[in-house]
């Protein structure tokens, strides 16, 4: 078992969730709120990476995060840092791909919820932040959990953004799906298995918990 | 000093009509003013401009010395700025709060102490001691009805919107729960209350 692989897949999987939670709990609720006809676009551009070949997004990733890049350049004259190839790499390749599992399980809670509660906080005198921690959030967190499941789970399976721009390179971008790719090229079938084994069973326990959030939220 | 409320204004709602609202009530002492009118007239309208809600695309509207819309001075104060109390249809209780704590829900600037003492007052006067620690989602439609009246008038505001308040629920209990509200509304005395009514409700009403 390669616990560097499995170690680096955690924190890739925790950092995209938080990341993707924070930023995008703010830019989803804009989203279920605003009536700016523009939305759509923003929309489609969240839900891209749901049907892009993640090899598309790889390129344009390497692109754009190349010592060329703009992106890339930035970060270089900044922090000194080349992107590709690193682990602060594939955490913005990451997120980017992960986007939509959490921004769209997100507007969706947003959106069903009774928009009355939120002017009815209004008229009680309390501010639109207060209202959105006293009232918003209590009552959509079922679905921002099941976001964050989601985002998590994919994460740990995200496979061709990672090799395109990570590569695979062991302790740095070698994650968990991608080891499993190497040990079938190295024809290691017994690791290869117990890899797939335990992704396999760490998928199964995911999708039971927001199945399981699923049906708390409406039971409520 | 100025007493009357007045609301001079249009909404123009896309793909549908403009309405033009034409409104002044003095409110001194304590007055109940019901407005009556078909559906689609412009009662809803005028409540939720009232409370600031909907902002209207043209004209004022001015509560005793305040202006709370001007359109051309750009003035438009939020529903927080207003002190208003605002009753829904559908009263729009808080589902993950107890009664208590939807009673609670606009006090969080008194002290506990006057917290406690305006929330145990409402829970008296509209008898709902006994159901202070359900939710929402436990209560029958009357009681809904209460809770949600005392969580607007537990902040004592200047001005009461409630908007349609008596057409929810079955015909037969409507006297009944326009009882409630109307010794609630002489024993709390806020100054001013507007209410829009169906035509249909003033049937059921005494």
């Amino acid at each position: 078992m390669e616990w560097g692989a499995i170690w680096l897949t955690i924190r890739l999987a925790t950092a995209t969730t938080l990341i993707l939670g924070i930023a995008g709990i703010p830019l989803a609720y804009w989203l279920a709120m605003t009536r700016w006809r523009g939305r759509f676009f923003l929309e489609t551009l969240v839900a891209l990476p749901l049907v892009l070949p993640p090899t598309v997004l790889g390129y344009y990733l390497l692109v754009l995060l190349g010592p060329r890049g703009f992106v890339g350049g930035i970060s270089e004259a900044i922090f000194g840092a080349r992107l590709p190839f690193s682990f602060a790499g594939i955490l913005i390749g990451s997120i980017l791909f992960n986007l939509p599992f959490a921004i769209r399980p997100f507007v969706a809670a947003f959106r069903a919820m009774d928009r009355r509660l939120v002017e009815a906080s209004w008229c009680l005198g309390e501010t639109q932040i207060a209202t959105f921690f006293r009232v918003t959030l209590p009552i959509c967190w079922p679905g921002i959990l099941a976001g964050l499941v989601l985002t998590f789970a994919h994460s740990v399976g995200e496979f061709g953004v990672v090799l395109m721009i990570g590569g695979n390179r062991p302790l740095v971008t070698r994650t968990l799906s991608i080891s499993i790719y190497d040990q079938v090229q190295e024809m290691r079938m017994e690791a290869a298995g117990q890899t797939a084994l335990v992704l396999l069973i760490f998928s199964f326990l995911v999708l039971s918990l927001t199945q399981w959030i699923g049906r708390r939220e409406v039971g409520v | 000093m100025n007493s009357d409320i007045s609301a001079h204004f249009e909404k123009d709602f896309q793909g549908g009509p403009t309405i033009a609202v034409d409104f002044t009530q003095s409110t001194q002492g304590f007055s109940v003013t019901a407005l009556i009118g078909p559906s689609g007239c412009g009662k809803t309208t005028l409540l939720r401009s009232l409370a600031g809600l909907t902002h209207p695309d043209r004209g004022e509207i001015t509560f005793r010395d305040q202006i709370w819309f001007d359109c051309e001075q750009r003035i438009n104060l939020s529903p927080q700025q207003r002190d208003i109390g605002f009753l829904f249809q559908d009263y729009a209780l808080f589902p993950h709060l107890s009664v208590r704590e939807n009673l609670g829900y606009g006090l969080r600037k008194h002290s506990a102490a006057e917290r406690q003492r305006r929330v145990s007052e409402i829970l008296t006067l509209f008898d709902l001691q006994r159901l202070e620690r359900r939710f929402p989602a436990e209560l029958s439609g009357g009681q809904q009805q209460r809770v949600a009246l005392g969580r607007v008038l537990a902040r004592r505001p200047q001005l009461l919107l409630l908007d349609e308040p008596l057409s929810a629920g079955p015909q037969w209990r409507r006297p009944v729960c326009w009882e409630d509200v109307r010794s609630a509304l002489l024993r709390c005395d806020p100054s001013s209350f507007v209410m829009p009514w169906h035509r249909a409700c003033m049937a059921g009403s005494p």
